[in-house]
């Protein structure tokens, strides 16, 4: 037993500088992946949701990038991200006579396709849940589809989404070991190296087990405090004087509000 | 206001979804300082006529026209036309992610493209005038119906609008804060503000308004001054509707 | 607390999965002198390899494939295989590194596996119809027998932590490098290649691409890839990717040549191109003592 845990200690003592750029490069991986998939999610639901123009063109236009969007999503998401991995970084060597994407942008590319056919439905269900009266709240000021969405909508639906996104960002962290097929050094890359060099397998991935369970545990309290904080208060407290119509009415301060 | 000039003319609006006809031909207009009451029982259509007006939904059938254009094929823009025609709503339809005060100002800077403090300064004008001022910095969440409401009315006026349709704005609110609403309307009305409102609210009708419509089946089954339709109602259905409501 | 309590007794039955994994496997394979003593032995071998092809030559053997040639050493030392077969420096660099592991010393078309050169040798793997395979047959064939072994057995040595001060196989950077050999290998399967991190070896040469800083590859096959790009008058690249894309990398063009301790087998050759084979050994069956 002793010895055991001497081998976890030795494995990381011996290759914390290696951990640590793993560490680095999936966090990188998945937060760059994630907000870009976020934004791919934002951007197919603002189209997908857009009304149909009356201009001829435009529409048949329109149908077409939401096809588009569509066989994307379906393909993005029945397809497992190893297998995608392998199809776009070997696809773009075959397309190219030979030149590879470099590995840390190859492996953000990826990991923000994937993640951004998810979101794309995520988004696509948190506009939808958006009450009807919003948008004719907004369309009957004169605001355009892309105002309403932007000032209106998409401020709501990405309240309302966040425990998903937070969701997809801890899968992320975890599912970035995939990309160690097309060999970007992330952190199971790394695993892999030290238990090849070490013959300690159960040691390394233990260690390697902890890492991910500390960077996801973070994540996910860090993302629950804002959302807390996004939420705000349920009340709104005024000081004033019910009988005194000239006192002086205001918004206290925060401590100032009774604790019940 | 004594300038009598219709600023909105409805001509033979007709609207159904799918088989069913909702609207059935409705001709109508409103004069500038007018406020016209459309009353009617559930589903005559009224809702779905004042929608229609300001295109939230396409009419299927007839014209609407705006000072003489008609809006769905001669006006240069249809989000002015709306900025111009204010909307209150049943259920207020507050932008929830915004405060009381950006609730007011948003629509401003977006769609009229005024600057931020002017925005600011004519909406806190409005929140004053609603008395809801001291709430500028309260959510939509964190207020009440009436209150919400109140906000509402003050965000289509801040819109300096020509016209306000209001769409059973009481509906939806508790018994004690519909009077707070009326009041402001009441206000407005004094104070000459065209104004199309669908109402089941029929003191405010008979008191408020200078013209009375009765909706009925998808037509206009009476129309007159306040006094012709609760004093004197011609049609059997129209009596027979007020009937129903003197014995509630 | 119940949390701490919680996290503590999961990871005590992880370990105890660990500790009492070892008695599943009965069979003792030790005193087996050819490859007929070990029917019905749990064997596993790496999937899409040869060995997975060899291994049924074994009597009513209870095969396993794993995808990972390491998680075959996991599985033997958990105790849900027998033995695994590996080749012959492997196993020798295998044992050498852990004491509790030795083999049997099978002979190819002997005491034990049928095997072909095909099979059991490794060549460089180029993409069909490069001009440069001669040129390399003819380097590779100047390296006598003796050196090869003597190379291995030092790689065996270097890979098992062991001291090496000086190679059995040296050639001299070109002056005037006349372009870039860029070479492709797992940087995974010592002793033929495999990746060292911070303090290379000697011989060592650093790996390329993006994330791979002082990352460094040495083995077998690092050797022979420096030698040839060395008498080729070009300078050497190593890229370390995975085995599945061993063959698409040079098939697209990412890379030149592929030296990985891959045998040129008929399948292989219908893709891409083999040199003359560069290693031969023996197939063995790797054992807990």
């Amino acid at each position: 037993m002793t010895q055991f845990f001497n081998d976890v200690i030795q494995i990381v003592a011996k290759h914390y500088p290696f951990l640590l750029r793993g560490i680095g490069y999936t966090m990188l991986i998945a937060l760059a992946g994630t907000l870009i998939g976020l934004l791919i999610g934002l951007a197919t639901g603002v189209l997908r949701t857009c009304p149909l123009s009356k201009n001829g063109f435009v529409r048949m236009l329109q149908k077409l990038l939401n096809g588009i969007i569509a066989v994307y999503v379906e393909v993005f998401r029945g397809t497992p991200m190893m297998v995608q991995a392998m199809v776009i970084y070997w696809g773009y060597a075959y397309a190219t006579g030979g030149s590879t994407l470099p590995l840390i942008p190859s492996g953000i590319i990826i990991v923000s396709i994937n993640t951004g056919a998810y979101m794309a439905e995520i988004v696509r269900g948190g506009i939808i849940s958006i009450d009807k009266g919003q948008f004719e709240g907004a369309a009957a000021v004169g605001m355009t589809h892309w105002q309403t969405m932007r000032h209106i909508i998409l401020p709501q639906v990405l309240r309302n989404i966040l425990p998903s996104v937070a969701n997809e960002f801890v899968i992320n962290i975890k599912d970035t070991s995939v990309l160690n097929v097309i060999g970007v050094t992330e952190l199971y890359y790394f695993a892999g190296i030290i238990k090849r060099e070490s013959f300690q397998t159960f040691q390394t991935y233990l260690v390697v087990c902890v890492i991910y369970f500390v960077l996801t545990f973070t994540v996910t309290r860090i993302l629950r405090l804002i959302e807390k904080k996004l939420q705000g208060s349920d009340s709104y407290v005024i000081c004033g004087s019910q009988s005194d119509p000239n006192a002086e009415i205001r918004v206290p301060k925060k401590q100032e509000v009774p604790n019940d | 206001m004594t300038d009598h000039s219709p600023v909105i003319e409805i001509k033979g609006l007709c609207k159904s979804f799918g088989s069913v006809d909702v609207l059935k031909g409705i001709d109508m207009q409103v004069n500038a300082g007018e406020v016209v009451a459309i009353i009617g029982s559930s589903g005559s259509g009224k809702s779905t006529m004042l929608r229609c007006v300001n295109l939230l939904e396409t009419p299927t059938g007839g014209q609407i026209l705006w000072h003489g254009k008609n809006v769905q094929t001669e006006i240069e823009s249809i989000y002015k036309y709306r900025a111009s025609v204010g909307m209150v709503f049943q259920q207020f339809n507050l932008y929830n992610n915004l405060t009381v005060l950006q609730n007011c100002t948003l629509p401003q800077i977006k769609v009229l493209g005024r600057s931020k403090a002017e925005a600011e300064k004519t909406a806190k004008d409005y929140l004053e005038r609603v008395g809801m001022l001291p709430y500028q910095n309260a959510r939509p969440s964190q207020i009440s119906g009436g209150q919400k409401q109140r906000v509402a009315i003050a965000r289509a006026l801040a819109m300096n609008p020509e016209v306000l349709l209001f769409d059973e704005p009481t509906s939806a609110l508790d018994p004690e804060m519909v009077g707070e609403v009326l009041s402001v309307m009441q206000q407005l009305a004094n104070e000459g503000m065209t104004m199309l409102v669908v109402t089941h609210e029929m003191a405010f009708a008979r008191d408020v308004s200078s013209r009375v419509v009765y909706m009925n089946q998808g037509v206009i089954c009476e129309e007159g001054t306040p006094e012709q339709i609760f004093g004197n109602p011609q049609k059997q259905e129209t009596k027979e509707f007020l009937a129903r409501f003197r014995n509630n | 607390m119940r949390r701490l309590i919680a996290l503590t007794l999961a990871l005590l039955m992880a370990l105890s999965l660990c500790a009492c994994g070892g008695e599943a496997a009965k069979l003792d394979v030790s005193t087996a002198k050819s490859i007929a003593d070990l029917k019905g032995a749990k064997i596993a071998a790496q999937s899409g390899t040869f060995h997975a092809d060899a291994m049924l030559q074994i009597p009513e053997v209870q095969s396993q494939t794993l995808p990972e040639f390491a998680d075959l050493l996991t599985a033997l030392k958990a105790g849900t295989i027998d033995g695994y077969i590996a080749e012959e420096p492997t196993a020798i660099e295998a044992c050498l590194s852990d004491e509790s592991l030795a083999y049997l010393h099978l002979v190819n078309n002997d005491t034990g596996f049928t095997a072909t050169d095909a099979d059991v040798g490794i060549a460089v793997g180029l993409k069909t119809g490069n001009e440069l395979r001669d040129q390399i047959n003819t380097i590779l064939d100047e390296i006598s027998t003796e050196t090869r072994s003597e190379l291995m057995n030092q790689m065996v040595q270097l890979s098992a932590g062991k001291e090496v001060t000086s190679l059995a196989l040296t050639s001299e950077a070109p002056a005037n490098p006349t372009g870039t050999l860029k070479v492709a290998m797992e940087c995974a399967y010592a002793p033929f290649n495999w990746t060292e991190m911070d303090t290379p070896s000697v011989g060592a040469v650093a790996i390329s691409g993006e994330g791979k800083e002082n990352m460094y590859a040495n083995g077998y096959d690092v050797q022979i890839a420096q030698y040839v790009a060395n008498k080729l008058g070009m300078t050497l690249e190593i890229y370390a990717i995975e085995w599945d894309g061993l063959i698409p990398a040079l098939d697209s063009g990412a890379v030149d040549a592929i030296v990985a301790g891959m045998s040129p087998t008929a399948e292989r050759e219908e893709q891409i191109d083999f040199t003359n084979v560069y290693y031969s050994s023996n197939l063995v069956v790797i054992y807990k003592k």
